[in-house]
């Protein structure tokens, strides 16, 4: 992992001190009554004060103590869960100062008609406009690279220190505002206006000003307001049957066992749970365009996963040598090495490093002694002549190879030719080593599937989600790697429509698929998809087109993004559960309670054995509030999520959240009213 | 619009033709051919005259018969009011009630010990009209009833268990007596026993 | 309880299981227009009334065409019953001369007969002439139809997708009434016209008891009545005493009989539920989440008054069970119906929504009469006609949506989204059915009018007037029958309730049956939440006994717990 440069723990004592005031600050009823649920709390509140007031004023002290603990408690509860709501705001305004942090006024060099640069403020800067940015300038805006390459930090917005590439045409064009040019230069032009860029709306976004509730957040909203509807309907009820049995009975202890009834503990956690599932997302440094987003990456059925970059490094490396006959596999590693000293690129430091294991160690030579030929075109093969011993060594493809050594009269060996068409076949790239005019043998370069995505893809395979692997490989080196990688269907020779047509083709099936990208080519694709995760790396236009960005600009990442989705809906599933489980111990707790003036024969009811009907209450109460700040982490954190069956998830959360919730209770209220008992404060 | 109100009004009135008259008169004429002992309420006749149904228990409350359970149908039994009593459990009232139902029954019959007295015998039926008694209740009257009578002992204890209603199909029911037919056979005994207490006591017979 | 008692419940159930498998095929058969055994005999009589009628039988509605159509037809019935009850004076078959049914009772008496209902706050043999008596079978035909169509709308709202209509609702009520309902009642009123339930057109047969004591007896068309009465899960009587009163069930084996009958179809539409979803695991998952309720309540029942009053004990009566006493609580029993057979009938005629009742239900003890209470409360233990499948698949949508986010998915039933429009209508019905018994329920206790009909004193005249409530707005009919429901004030706002109580939760399930059938299916993988088996009944189950229990339990703590209790204590009320 990345230092995340403005990834922010929730505990810290700023964000716990806003937090704090900012629960009291959202006790004014306009704010609450956006959470129906902790409204109604509020409410039952302010009517137990007034009470309290009432018979201060009346001097009626009777039930005094009873009177004050409960609507202490109750005030409390409200607090608790403005409490959850802020500290999940404040570690997303927390980020977002950071990130305000990086869009310090700049200074553009606008290019004008006529070739000459002006200076002006970046705000002034308008969409089409063009400016130059040389090194240690700062990018005024977003736009696409229209000239020149350069090296650029990102580290503002990823949190990654290593410098990016961004160049014209292609798909590393697009720049970021905010971003600096380390070195060279290069002409942009600018994409958005003002305010309206990529770290703007990035703010917004982990500020959570612009959250919207996702679908599935108003479906539970629903649910939990009618509840509140249904117990509120029971409890006034009460009110007739007592007066049946010629009773009378406190409105503090209806407002008491109103609040205990109504879902508190998930209406008090709700939108914690949301903002930080976003909030989660970010620590994978992925940015989601919406909530709605976060909910379908749970929802996916299908992934399509490039081959490159995703399943594969995207470099061929080198796997094993094989030697021509006379000749032992030592000495071929020997050469091979050599031939490669000076190769840079990835297949050449891939041969160097498989050689290491054949006890070669790296060399130091004579700079004067060697020259060293390097790869072109025109030969397709590069090497190293060792001048003292004679020694000229090559290595490229087999034919140019072949056609080396009968230059320099020597023979080919037909059963090298036989396996290098193996390795073809197999899907991987065979090099061949020559040294003069003998062809020592051969090098099988292979695509070389990453470590632990077989376990990854099994997983996804676990929980029901289909891997599709895209790639413009032929068929037999797909199949290589789809085997490889044990995806579930692959396609090869694709062109950039074939994703598209996936696509189209599995959500008629009644699929949601999600999948990456970062070319202009993928744009239509990332926006058809459910789920679309855009490259940071990626064009304006891709970006545009997902509903998700990925910082590090890691494909692989797709996986995590489905996991904290499906994360997401786990948490609120089961905290809403167990919020309504909890309700049975509460009953058992109060009915007997309440109704011991008026039916004494409900005594049995009390299998808690509560020591008083009035600690049995305040105790109901307080576990009530008590519960709140206690899941507090846990709706931050997120329920626990391992890749499983989904009936063995839910069977774990099932007995976790639902039994669990219906015993925890029994178990927490009877110790709250042993502890009450035993200060004698009530 | 004026149309599918047409096609509504006319399923409704077809519906109402087919549901309640045609079927009705199918059913009340298959009645009359195949069963019309039964459609017309499965009434008895004892010299020409109807003397009840089978099914339908009657009130018999004097000491010299079997006894059936009381009944909150109107006064007791009243063919045109079925209805139990209603009363709940724990109701005072009720209890009241039973205390004298109950104490009032060892009193009539002495060889029954207290909490024995069989419970259905005390208790009324549903509809207050059920004919049938437990067989405890039917033999726990027998020393009463052979006191009384002079019937033999023997004799009632006989009738009673000939007159037994088993489980229908060896499983359905508790076994029990009908009243109604457990009288009926006693009256044939006490009419060749004892014509005189036969006409006071089976005075509907009689005539 | 009695080894012979538990083995007659056993039997009966089984039985009914047993013939629901194939009921059930045969009444997919029907809703799929597929063809049928009773083609040849029935197919003549339905052309020639979709001819009469108009209808073109594919001529496929939309949900809220289906639904209006339903509903008006409903109300025209309504009319024409309400009509015929009011001024059967004028009309025939009333050799009693009954005078007219006054307005409110009337009022009452039609709703609670169109709705399926059939509370009765009349006795029938007392006040219906026999002409009203028929117009009510009707109603018992029409209502049982109504719920059956509606339930078959929601189900082709599962089966169908991306789609549009629900089906034809004139070719649905006209099979279900030809096809099911016509051909059963006849069976079963012949068979029952040979036990003994009366079929005549006179109204009362005096006689002389052998006593001398004068008796008047009352008869009537009632075998063709006792049959669709249950079948059609009606449960609307016709004596006061219902099938207490012999002549509707004159022995144990029609006391059986008439389980069966109201037990059968309800079943058989769970398991036709899976054949027209072609899920028929998922179907019996759902059967096994009724049956643990069923048997669950029949046991509870069963002991208790097996058991019976130790008041009763106290006082001298024997309430032991032995080879010649029947013992338990006898109070409002047949005593050859016996304790088993009652307690199971008590059982299935609340679980099944009919309201037929074969005992007392106030003289009931205090636990059973809260388990009459929360089988009512439940409304889903195979329910009335098609309504019982209704509510349970609505309770089935909000557990699967609690339960379902739990497995990292937004919820789906059976392959459809559930999204904040279901969620909404769902809900609604849930809170709808709690509302509509709690709030008059309040009511009533409030009100001298409410007041003044209670019979028994203390929590158990609580429970009367909860029963009242609960009965009406389940659609059941049966009652707490000490309270006096003849009063202007129970019967308006108990055929408000229960009018309310039927007609609210169904438009809600209709219309999630329209949200639904618009939806892609998302094909099933390992992801997705399993819709059969152990821990989906464990979540639905769950569901159902929390909702249930929560919305419930104060006012039942307040009436049959506290009078539980109380009589364990000795306490009597006065």
């Amino acid at each position: 992992m990345s230092n995340k440069a403005y990834y922010v723990s929730a505990f810290n004592k700023k964000i716990l001190k806003t937090a704090i005031i900012e629960s009291f600050r959202k006790l004014n009823p306009k704010a609450m009554i956006k959470n129906p649920v902790m409204f109604v709390v509020e409410i039952g509140s302010v009517i137990t004060t007034a009470i309290l007031f009432k018979n201060l004023f009346l001097h009626d002290f009777k039930y005094m103590l009873f009177i004050v603990q409960i609507t202490l408690w109750l005030w409390f509860t409200v607090i608790f869960a403005n409490f959850a709501e802020s500290i999940s705001e404040g570690r997303g305004k927390a980020q977002a100062e950071t990130l305000r942090k990086s869009k310090t006024e700049v200074i553009a060099r606008l290019l004008k008609t006529d070739g000459k640069e002006e200076k002006i403020k970046a705000s002034m800067l308008r969409k089409g406009d063009i400016v130059v940015c040389e090194t240690n300038d700062i990018i005024p805006g977003d736009g696409d690279v229209i000239e020149g390459i350069a090296s650029v930090d990102e580290s503002a917005i990823t949190g990654e220190s290593a410098p990016v590439i961004r160049e014209s045409g292609g798909d590393r064009s697009a720049v970021t505002g905010g971003t600096k040019v380390l070195s060279d230069k290069i002409t942009v032009k600018i994409t958005s206006n003002p305010g309206e860029g990529f770290i703007d709306k990035m703010i917004s976004l982990v500020e959570g000003a612009s959250r919207q509730k996702t679908p599935n957040e108003i479906a539970l909203n629903i649910l939990l307001v009618m509840f509140t509807a249904l117990f509120l309907v029971v409890v006034v009820t009460i009110e007739p049957m007592v007066a049946y049995f010629h009773g009378h009975i406190s409105p503090v202890i209806y407002v008491a066992l109103l609040v205990c009834l109504i879902p508190t503990t998930i209406g008090a956690l709700l939108s914690a749970i949301g903002i930080s599932g976003m909030d989660r997302l970010v620590k994978h440094n992925v940015i989601a365009m919406s909530g709605k987003a976060v909910e379908a990456a749970g929802d996916v059925n299908t992934l399509l996963l490039d081959k490159t970059g995703t399943i594969t490094f995207g470099n061929r490396m080198a796997v094993s040598f094989i030697p021509a006959e006379e000749v032992n596999v030592n000495e071929l590693a020997d050469y091979a090495q050599l031939s490669s000293i000076s190769d840079e690129t990835p297949e050449g430091r891939s041969i160097v490093a498989l050689a290491k294991k054949y006890g070669l160690r790296g060399r130091h030579l004579d700079e004067n002694n060697i020259k060293f030929v390097p790869f072109s075109a025109m030969t397709r093969m590069s090497g190293v002549d060792i001048l003292d011993k004679k020694e000229n060594i090559r290595k490229g493809a087999v034919e140019a190879i072949s056609n080396y050594v009968v230059q320099n009269n020597g023979a080919v060996d037909k059963k090298l030719i036989e396996a290098a068409a193996n390795i073809s076949k197999q899907g991987g790239t065979p090099l061949a080593v020559a040294v003069n005019s003998r062809m020592l043998g051969i090098i099988h370069l292979k695509d070389v599937v990453k470590g632990g995505i077989k376990e990854r893809i099994n997983s996804l395979r676990k929980i029901g989600i289909k891997t599709i692997m895209i790639t413009g490989d032929n068929p037999l080196t797909a199949k290589a790697i789809a085997d490889e990688a044990g995806v579930d269907e692959f396609v090869s020779e694709a062109t950039p429509e074939t994703k598209m047509t996936i696509i189209k083709k599995e959500q008629s099936l009644g699929k949601l698929v999600a999948m990456t990208g970062d070319g202009t080519n993928d744009a239509p694709a990332l926006a058809q998809a459910d789920v679309g995760v855009a490259m940071n790396t990626g064009t304006m236009a891709a970006k545009e087109a997902g509903n998700m960005i990925d910082l590090d600009s890691n494909p692989t990442k797709l996986i995590e993004i489905v996991e904290t989705g499906k994360q997401l809906l786990i948490t609120r599933g089961s905290l809403t559960t167990f919020s309504i489980a909890n309700d049975l111990a509460k009953y058992f707790a109060i009915i007997p309670a309440m109704f011991a003036p008026i039916m004494p024969w409900l005594a049995p009811l009390n299998i808690m054995g509560l020591s008083s009907p009035q600690s049995a209450i305040l105790s109901a109460v307080i576990f009530n509030a008590v519960i709140i700040i206690i899941l507090i982490p846990l709706a931050l954190r997120g329920v626990k999520y391992r890749p499983a069956k989904a009936s063995n998830i839910l069977t774990r959360n099932l007995l976790i959240y639902g039994l669990g919730g219906v015993i925890a209770p029994f178990i927490g209220i009877k110790l709250i009213d042993m502890l009450i008992t035993y200060l004698h404060i009530i | 619009m004026a149309k599918e109100l047409i096609r509504m009004i006319k399923i409704t009135l077809l519906l109402y033709v087919i549901c309640s008259i045609a079927y009705t008169f199918f059913i009340w004429g298959i009645g009359k051919v195949f069963f019309p002992f039964q459609a017309g309420g499965s009434i008895i006749y004892k010299n020409s005259k109807p003397i009840g149904s089978m099914l339908i228990g009657e009130k018999f409350t004097s000491p010299y018969i079997f006894n059936g359970r009381p009944s909150y149908a109107g006064n007791g039994y009243n063919g045109t009011e079925s209805s139990g009593s209603n009363y709940a459990p724990t109701n005072g009232k009720y209890i009241a009630i039973e205390k004298k139902l109950i104490d009032k029954f060892l009193i009539e019959n002495p060889t029954v010990n207290k909490g024995n007295v069989p419970v259905d015998i005390v208790t009324g039926s549903g509809s207050g009209l059920g004919p049938y008694i437990s067989i405890a209740a039917a033999l726990d009257q027998v020393p009463r009833i052979s006191k009384l009578t002079g019937i033999k002992e023997k004799t009632l204890r006989k009738l009673v268990v000939e007159d037994i209603s088993g489980r229908q199909f060896g499983i359905f029911g508790t076994p029990g007596l009908n009243t109604d037919k457990l009288n009926l056979m006693l009256a044939e005994i006490l009419k060749v026993k004892n014509k005189k207490l036969f006409k006071k006591v089976f005075s509907g017979l009689a005539g | 309880m009695t080894f012979t008692g538990i083995l007659q419940i056993i039997a009966v159930l089984l039985i009914m299981v047993l013939a629901a498998v194939p009921l059930s095929r045969y009444l997919a058969h029907i809703f799929k227009y597929e063809p049928t055994f009773l083609d040849k005999l029935i197919n003549p009589f339905e052309n020639l009334t979709f001819r009469f009628l108009n209808v073109k039988k594919e001529e496929e509605m939309t949900w809220t065409t289906y639904l209006k159509i339903g509903l008006v037809i409903n109300f025209l019935m309504l009319a024409v019953v309400f009509l015929i009850l009011r001024f059967q004076n004028y009309l025939p078959f009333n050799q009693m001369h009954y005078p007219g049914i006054p307005w409110a009772l009337d009022f009452n008496t039609a709703i609670s007969f169109i709705t399926n209902t059939n509370w009765q706050n009349y006795g029938g043999e007392e006040v219906m002439s026999n002409f009203s008596q028929m117009a009510l079978v009707f109603l018992q035909f029409t209502s049982a139809a109504t719920g059956l169509v509606f339930a078959i709308a929601f189900i082709r709202g599962i089966v169908r997708h991306e789609a549009k209509y629900v089906g034809n609702i004139y070719t649905d009520y006209i099979k279900a009434i030809y096809r099911i309902f016509i051909p059963l009642a006849v069976i079963f009123a012949i068979i029952m016209l040979s036990q003994g339930a009366p079929q005549t057109f006179t109204m009362q047969k005096k006689v002389v008891n052998i006593t001398g004591t004068k008796q008047t007896l009352s008869v009537g068309p009632v075998a063709s009545m006792v049959s669709i009465e249950n079948l059609g899960t009606n449960g609307g009587g016709f004596y006061d005493a219902n099938a207490a009163q012999p002549y509707e069930n004159p022995n144990p084996f029609t006391n059986a009989l008439t389980i069966f009958m109201m037990g059968t179809i309800p079943i058989a539409l769970f398991f036709m539920y899976g054949i027209m979803i072609d899920d028929k695991k998922h179907a019996w998952t759902l059967f096994w989440v009724a049956s643990t309720l069923l048997v669950v309540c029949i046991a509870v029942i069963y002991s208790q008054e097996a058991h019976g009053n130790p008041f009763l004990a106290h006082l001298g009566a024997n309430i032991k069970a032995s080879k010649y006493n029947p013992g338990g609580n006898m109070e409002g029993k047949q005593e050859h119906i016996g304790i088993a057979q009652t307690s199971l009938f008590a059982s299935a005629t609340t679980a099944f929504t009919t309201g037929n009742v074969d005992s007392a239900h106030d003289s009931f003890m205090p636990l059973s009469g809260m388990i009459l209470l929360a089988e009512m409360m439940l409304n889903l233990i195979f329910g009335g006609k098609g309504v019982g499948l209704l509510n349970m698949l609505t309770m089935v949508i909000i557990g699967v949506f609690i339960a379902g986010l739990m497995v990292g998915r937004t919820p789906e039933f059976l392959g459809k989204k559930i999204g904040a429009k279901e969620v909404t209508l769902a809900t609604l019905a849930m809170f709808a059915h709690a509302f509509i018994i709690l709030v008059p329920f309040g009511i009533a206790l409030s009100t001298a009018g409410g007041l003044a009909g209670i019979f028994n004193p203390g929590p158990h005249g609580l429970s009367e007037v909860l029963y009242a409530f609960t009965s009406s707005v389940a659609n059941n009919g049966s009652a707490f029958a000490g309270l006096d429901g003849n009063t202007v004030f129970y019967n308006v706002i108990l055929g408000f309730t229960i009018f309310f109580g039927r007609y609210v939760p169904i438009i809600c399930q209709v219309a999630i049956a329209g949200a639904l059938i618009k939806k892609k299916r998302i094909p099933e993988s390992a992801g997705t939440f399993p819709e059969h088996g152990f821990l989906f009944y464990s979540v639905v189950l769950g569901t159902i006994i929390l909702i249930g229990a929560l919305t419930f339990f104060p006012a039942l703590a307040l009436g049959p717990i506290a009078e539980h209790f109380a009589m364990v204590k000795g306490h009597l009320f006065y």
